[in-house]
C-alpha cells in the first residue's frame, strides 16, 4: 500500500488515523526519504488540526506531572545539578579553548580524549565527538575515521546542560539544512538534536534523557535535510557525517 | 497559566531553552486537552497516562523544532499526542468497539485554547464536513477521534474494507477541495 500513487490520500489517511499498524509503520519509514509525502502529512495535520479543539479536556491525575518531571530531571533535580557545576565549568572552559582551533586540533582530539578519560575518576560529565564523512550509510566504523579531518566537532557538557557543534571542513549546502541526531544503543531510533548552522558553532540546551553510561559510544550523525530540517521524527535525507561520543571529563 | 496562542508559543520557545517553569506552565495549560484527545483514542486510562507522559517528554526534547510559522502551538501539541496515541492503539488492539458512541458529532466543547481565528477555522472545517454525506463524514470522524482503522470502520458500518478505503480517500479529497488549501 505504501507504493500507493495517491500520496496525498495516503498522507490524509495517516493523519486521520485509519491506516493499520503495518501501513502506518511503512508510511513513517517512507517519510524519511519522500519529501512530498512528508509535506503532505504536515499539510493534513494543519488542515484537520482544529477537529481536536472541541474534544472535552480530561484532567490527568495530579501525580502525573511529578512523574514526568522525574523522568526528565531525575529524583534529585536541581540539587544534583548544583553539585556537579564546578568541575564541569572547568571542563567546559578547556573545551572552549580546544574548539577555537577546531580544524587544526581535530586530528589529535582522539588522543587528548583518551588521555582525559584515562585520568578521570567517576562517571564522565563531558563528551566530545568528531563527525567524519559517512561513506556507507549510518554506521560509525573505523574506515570513516581515516577519511581526513572531521566535518563537525561536537562537545557535550552534562552539567552545563549544553551541547555544541562546530563546523570544521563542512561545505555550505544552499537551501538545505544539516541536522544533528543522537542514537543511543544499537537498535534505538535516532532523536533529533536540532538543525545545525553551516558556518558557525551552534549551542543548544541539552535535554536528552540519558545517563553518562548511556552516552559512552552513543552515535551522533548529521543528515542533509530540506531547508529547516526533517519534517518527521527521523532523518529524511542521507546521513553524511557520523561519529561516536567519547568521555572528556578530567 | 498561558492559554492564548501567543502565550503558548512563548512558553514553547522558553521550553526550548530549557526553562522548567515554562514547561510546567505549558503542562498546566495543555495537559487536560491532550489527555482528552489521547483518552478518546486509547480508552484505557492506564495506557493514556503512559502515553501522556511520553508526549510531554517529547515536547521537552523537541520544543526547539516547533516552528510558529508552520502551525499553531496547539496543532503541534495535538499532532504529537495523536501520533503517539495512534502508534500505541495500533500496537495493542485492546479497545472494545462497543465502547464507541453510536452517532458521532464533531466535538464542540468551548475550547479555552482556541482563539477567535481558530474557532472560525474550525467552523469552516465543520461546514465542509457537513457537505459530505452523513455516513461518509461519520467514517472520517471515527478515524480521527478514535483512531479506528479501515477494517474496524468496515466492521462497524457493515461495508467492505475496500469501500471504506474508497470513501475515506474521496471524502478527504473533497474536504481538501472545500477548504481550498
Amino acid at each position: 500500500m505504501t507504493d500507493d500513487d495517491d500520496v496525498d490520500g495516503l498522507a490524509a489517511e495517516y493523519v486521520v488515523g485509519s491506516l493499520d499498524p503495518a501501513e502506518r509503520a511503512q508510511v513513517a519509514a517512507r517519510c524519511r526519504t519522500d519529501v512530498t509525502l512528508r509535506e503532505a502529512i504536515g499539510d493534513w495535520e494543519r488542515r484537520l488540526g482544529t477537529l481536536a479543539d472541541g474534544v472535552p479536556g480530561i484532567e490527568p491525575p495530579a501525580h502525573l506531572y511529578s512523574t514526568i518531571a522525574k523522568r526528565i530531571w531525575g529524583q534529585g533535580g536541581a540539587s544534583i545539578e548544583r553539585a556537579e557545576a564546578t568541575p564541569l565549568r572547568r571542563s567546559a572552559r578547556r573545551w572552549r579553548g580546544l574548539a577555537v582551533g577546531a580544524g587544526a586540533l581535530a586530528a589529535c582530539l582522539a588522543l587528548i580524549v583518551v588521555w582525559l578519560f584515562q585520568n578521570s575518576p567517576g562517571p564522565p560529565t563531558a563528551f566530545v565527538a568528531e563527525l567524519h564523512r559517512s561513506a556507507a550509510g549510518p554506521t560509525a566504523d573505523e574506515s570513516a575515521r581515516a577519511a581526513g579531518p572531521p566535518g563537525f566537532v561536537v562537545s557535550l557538557d552534562l552539567a552545563a546542560h549544553t551541547i555544541k557543534i562546530t563546523p570544521v571542513t563542512v561545505r555550505p549546502a544552499p537551501r538545505r539544512s544539516y541536522q544533528l541526531w543522537l542514537t543511543q544503543g544499537g537498535s534505538a531510533a535516532p532523536s533529533s538534536l536540532g538543525v545545525v548552522s553551516q558556518s558557525e558553532p551552534t549551542t543548544w540546551a541539552w535535554r536528552t534523557l540519558a545517563t553518562p553510561a548511556d552516552l559512552v559510544n552513543a552515535t551522533l550523525s548529521v543528515s542533509l535535510e530540506p531547508e529547516g530540517g526533517s519534517p518527521t521524527e527521523m532523518p529524511s535525507g542521507p546521513i553524511i557525517f557520523i561519529g561516536k561520543l567519547v568521555p572528556a571529563t578530567p | 497559566m498561558p492559554t492564548s496562542k501567543a502565550d503558548l508559543t512563548n512558553a514553547i520557545s522558553r521550553v526550548a531553552k530549557g526553562d522548567r517553569s515554562a514547561f510546567e506552565a505549558l503542562y498546566a495549560a495543555t495537559s487536560a486537552k491532550l489527555f482528552g484527545v489521547v483518552v478518546r483514542i486509547l480508552v484505557r486510562r492506564d495506557l493514556a497516562e503512559e502515553v501522556l507522559q511520553e508526549v510531554y517528554l517529547r515536547v521537552w526534547q523537541r520544543a526547539a523544532e516547533y516552528d510558529a510559522a508552520l502551525s499553531s502551538p496547539i496543532t503541534w501539541l495535538v499532532a504529537i499526542a495523536r501520533n503517539r496515541a495512534l502508534d500505541e492503539v495500533k500496537r495493542k488492539p485492546m479497545r472494545s468497539l462497543e465502547e464507541m458512541p453510536g452517532v458521532l458529532e464533531i466535538a464542540n466543547d468551548d475550547d479555552p485554547l482556541a482563539d477567535h481565528g481558530r474557532k472560525e477555522e474550525m467552523l469552516r472545517l465543520k461546514a465542509c464536513l457537513d457537505r459530505l454525506e452523513p455516513e461518509k463524514s461519520q467514517i472520517v470522524l471515527l478515524a480521527y477521534y478514535y483512531g479506528m482503522t479501515r477494517e474496524e470502520i468496515a466492521g462497524r458500518i457493515k461495508r467492505p474494507v475496500s469501500t471504506v478505503k474508497t470513501w475515506l480517500r474521496r471524502s478527504l479529497a473533497q474536504l481538501k477541495d472545500c477548504l481550498g488549501q
